[in-house]
């Protein structure tokens, strides 16, 4: 007979305490001091590249990357949860609302550009190019678009599978924004999903999908799907670098953004090195690495600038024109 | 051909039938091993033990996510193991044997365990995550685990008490002792390598769990391993997850490699709890 | 000694009282979560509504897509494992001697103890694949990877609780064929199964509720777009994956689509309970009648 381990009673007993005592030793709730940032799954790739070299610089400091989506991060952000929010989008109306009940006065810091790419098949021999009016007409509420053929004639006579983020991403209000003006409102049947990756993946299989997706994921997903070029009026335009830098790739091409809360910025020097890093080579290097596009030096300058005089509020606020163009009032 | 012979060959076939069926248990097995280890072996090397986790898939490591599995486990294991060992030895050796509350007990214990996962992850979310206030921290994630493992311990527990003989306690009592020394002294001994075999299950199934820590919060990118019970946390199927649903085939070997370490430490868990089980039959048999 | 006997009895008491209300607690809470969504949609709609498009405008929250990719999966899984569950449990309790009977276990159980998101990877990167080259119509994720993966994992429950209940079927009944002339397959076929068939029986909805909670593994395999359909080609939403989704991303506490993920979780809920409790009475059964 073995089992000498249980011998031991009070031993036992002692640990029936351990979880008691893990759970009362708890009550001072020590504010943690980690870096925790939430919020755009476009700009996760981006942000857990540069929460990556930063790290790497600073040993010792835990820097924590979620990807729950803009509105989710806002959220977050909004209730103390976490330390810097990534957009997609700048904060929208009601959200500056709330910022401004809670009195919690935020630094905004675009750090780089974003081209939402539309994006079908490889199997898809038939869409070269579309118009934003083509594009319009099939996503809108209102859309009576349902098949390919409703969109050009000589398209082939076969259902349409729309695919989207769902409605937390700031890449869905943004498209929506850019497909119904004013109302910014989706087609219903859009079949929608939390990841980017599973999105992509989808459309890469039916050669009737279309969707749309933050550059990198179809920088990434080349092989499997193509990005349809636009013509928002001067032309067809594909998604690429220069086209978003210089403003061709019009409503679709957008900055991305951190917030911070000037409080925080101010008190914990982590979270400025951590702005500071973003906003270096060094960070910019990790944009075009995750394939977004980067700040043109001008307006990385503007930033700096704007970060450094610790401006609060958002330059984006005032209306939903979203385009890159906006950047420059920067200055 | 008679009949007679007829039933001899569908007899014979019939038992070929049954064997091939059993063989396709051990033709998964060793598919399973073999995929993961011919896509992961190559990524997995020291370095991929104690790096970090990177953005980069032929930089990234696991360091942070083993870690944290480990730390979370453990937690859990604190809080399971002797929860559920009491309410077994109170239900096996205390409680009134034919009183309705003895029989609740029981179906509540047995109804548990069939409860999934994700829906422990949900009780989690809204009680520890949101209504404790605990966020997504090391001790969220590891009570709602425990949830996951206590109904586990608990059934091993009973299973390994009940094969006690009832003589040890009867002799034990007729000594004079007390029902508790009794219990201490004799029947939990007499029962410790069944109660050791079902916390080691109970680890390894810990170990493996994705979907319940999803849901309370693990997070997807973390620099540093965790450091004590407040804090964020990723483990080390959450980020097989993660890497194999990213685009970049590099990911997928990483996950591989992943899986490989995952594997490597559950096959082993499991080969000692074999062992140990196998050592319990031959001392009760001599 | 006395007095620390006493104060174990209590701390075990307080344990088991625990586990009791834990059960208890699961249901409050579930329950208590969904309430608020169930003021917004009616149970009826909820349950048998044809849409499932939380991010719709207005929302729909109509069960049947997920519900369908759950069954469908669930079913299909069932349908692949539990012949082989049932002659695996046939071949190593009827036709196995001891040793081989230990030896071929061994693959069973070391499969039981294989994480759910190793198999999500195998169903992603083995079985797809492999199904892609036999018909290229498949998706990347698909109903039926996630349908061949469920099943390897449910094989080893279903052949060990069949294997019990084959075990406990008493040995006269076998000896009285084998008088009677039967071969070892009709004694089988004719006698064995028919008297541990609601011990079968049970191993069946064990592994039904097994597989209807699984999660990881179906999210991976059959990725998450919710759509009315049984197509096995396709990619398909379960119970599960909503759940599991939707908490990566939009689960903003209080709203709607919060809620649904309760809601949805208390729809499972009830759905393993009432197989496990079918499947307990089914074991005690089966016990009583063989006493």
């Amino acid at each position: 007979m073995r089992g000498g381990q249980w011998a031991k009673g009070p031993a036992f007993l002692g640990l029936f305490l351990v979880p008691a005592l893990l759970c009362s030793c708890r009550g001072g709730h020590v504010p943690a001091k980690d870096l925790v940032i939430d919020g755009s799954s476009t700009a996760y790739p981006i942000v857990s590249a540069v929460a990556d070299d930063f790290s790497k610089r600073n040993p010792g400091l835990t820097v924590i990357v979620n990807k729950s989506g803009t509105g989710s991060g806002m959220q977050k952000f909004l209730r103390g949860e976490i330390d810097i929010a990534a957009a997609s989008r700048p904060v929208d109306a009601r959200e500056a609302q709330a910022l401004r009940a809670a009195n919690l006065p935020f630094l905004e810091i675009p750090f780089a550009y974003d081209g939402v790419s539309v994006i079908v098949s490889r199997k898809n021999t038939w869409v070269d190019r579309m118009s934003l009016k083509e594009l319009q007409n099939a996503w809108k509420q209102t859309s009576a678009v349902a098949k390919w053929s409703d969109i050009r004639s000589g398209w082939p006579s076969q259902p349409i599978d729309f695919y989207g983020p769902t409605d937390n991403h700031g890449t869905y209000e943004y498209f929506s924004e850019a497909m119904a003006p004013g109302s910014a409102s989706l087609r219903r049947d859009v079949q929608t999903n939390q990841e980017y990756n599973a999105i992509v993946q989808a459309i890469a299989d039916d050669r009737n999908g279309i969707g749309y997706v933050g550059l990198s994921y179809f920088a990434y997903n080349q092989d499997k799907v193509r990005a349809v070029p636009i013509d928002f009026g001067n032309g067809y335009v594909s998604p690429t670098p220069e086209t978003i830098r210089d403003d061709r790739y019009r409503v679709l091409s957008r900055p991305l953004f951190l917030y911070v809360s000037k409080a925080a910025y101010d008190s914990r020097p982590d979270i400025r090195h951590f702005v500071e890093f973003v906003l270096s080579a060094s960070g910019e290097d990790d944009v075009a690495e995750t394939h977004y596009v980067k700040l043109p030096m001008e307006a990385l300058s503007a930033v700096r600038r704007h970060v450094a005089a610790e401006k609060v509020g958002s330059v984006m606020e005032p209306g939903r024109a979203l385009t890159v163009s906006r950047l420059a009032q920067l200055e | 051909m008679s009949l007679y012979s007829r039933r001899r060959a569908v007899d014979r076939a019939f038992g070929w039938i049954c064997g091939a069926a059993t063989l396709v248990g051990l033709a998964a097995l060793v598919s399973i091993l073999v995929k993961i280890a011919w896509d992961g072996a190559p990524r997995l090397g020291p370095s991929f033990l104690t790096s970090a986790l990177s953005h980069r898939p032929e930089e990234t490591g696991v360091a942070p996510a083993v870690v944290g599995s480990i730390f979370v486990v453990l937690l859990t294991m604190a809080m399971a193991g002797p929860v559920g060992i009491c309410s077994a030895v109170y239900m096996e050796e205390l409680a009134p044997v034919r009183s309705r509350m003895t029989w609740l007990m029981r179906q509540a214990t047995n109804n548990l365990a069939g409860v999934p996962s994700v829906v422990y992850g949900l009780i989690g979310l809204a009680v520890f995550v949101r209504w404790f206030g605990l966020g997504a921290s090391v001790l969220s994630g590891a009570l709602t685990l425990a949830l996951v493992v206590l109904p586990m311990v608990v059934i091993v527990t009973q299973q390994a008490l009940r094969s006690v003989p009832s003589s040890y306690r009867e002799a034990s009592l007729a000594l004079g002792a007390t029902q508790w020394q009794a219990i201490r002294t004799v029947v939990l001994p007499a029962a410790s390598q069944g109660i050791w075999t079902g916390l080691l299950l109970a680890f390894s199934r810990a170990m493996g769990e994705t979907a319940p820590l999803m849901v309370v919060g693990a997070a997807y990118y973390v620099t540093t391993p965790p450091r004590g019970f407040g804090d964020s946390y990723t483990v080390l199927p959450m980020q097989i997850f993660n890497w194999s649903s990213d685009a970049r085939k590099g990911f997928h070997s990483a996950a591989a490699a992943a899986t490989l370490v995952l594997v490597l430490i559950l096959l082993g868990m499991n080969t000692i709890v074999l062992a140990r089980r196998n050592r319990t039959a031959k001392a009760f048999r001599s | 000694m006395v007095f620390r006997g006493k104060v174990f009895g209590w701390a075990a008491l307080t344990c088991a009282v625990g586990t009791l209300l834990a059960t208890l607690a699961i249901a409050l809470v579930l329950f208590g979560q969904s309430l608020p969504f169930f003021r917004h949609v009616q149970p009826s709609a909820f349950l048998l509504g044809r849409q499932w498009r939380p991010t719709g405008a207005p929302p729909e929250y109509g069960l049947l897509p997920l519900l369908a990719g759950s069954l469908e999966i669930t079913l299909g899984a069932a349908l692949l494992s539990f012949p082989l569950g049932v002659l695996s449990a046939i071949f190593l309790q009827e036709h196995a001697g001891s040793r081989v009977r230990s030896v071929l276990r061994l693959p069973l159980e070391l499969l039981a103890g294989v994480p759910a998101v190793v198999y999500g990877y195998l169903g992603l990167f083995l079985v797809t694949p492999m199904l892609r080259s036999a018909t290229p119509s498949f998706q990347a994720s698909n109903a039926a990877s996630a349908a061949i993966v469920v099943a390897i994992m449910i094989l080893p429950l279903i052949a060990s609780v069949a294997q019990d209940a084959i075990a406990a079927v008493p040995e006269g009944l076998r000896e009285g064929g084998y008088a009677l002339g039967f071969t070892k397959t009709e004694v089988i076929l004719r006698l064995v199964l028919p008297a541990a068939r609601s011990g079968i029986f049970a191993a069946l909805v064990l592994a039904l509720s097994r597989a209807i909670g699984e999660t990881i593994a179906v999210t991976l395999a059959a990725g998450s777009t919710a759509h009315l359909t049984l197509n096995p080609t396709k990619s398909m939403a379960t119970m599960t994956s909503y759940i599991l989704t939707t908490t990566q991303g939009d689960a903003e506490a209080g709203s709607m689509r919060y809620l649904s993920i309760f809601a949805v979780g208390l729809v499972l809920f009830v759905i393993t309970f009432t197989t496990n409790v079918i499947a307990s009475r089914l074991r005690n059964s089966f016990k009583a009648r063989l006493a």
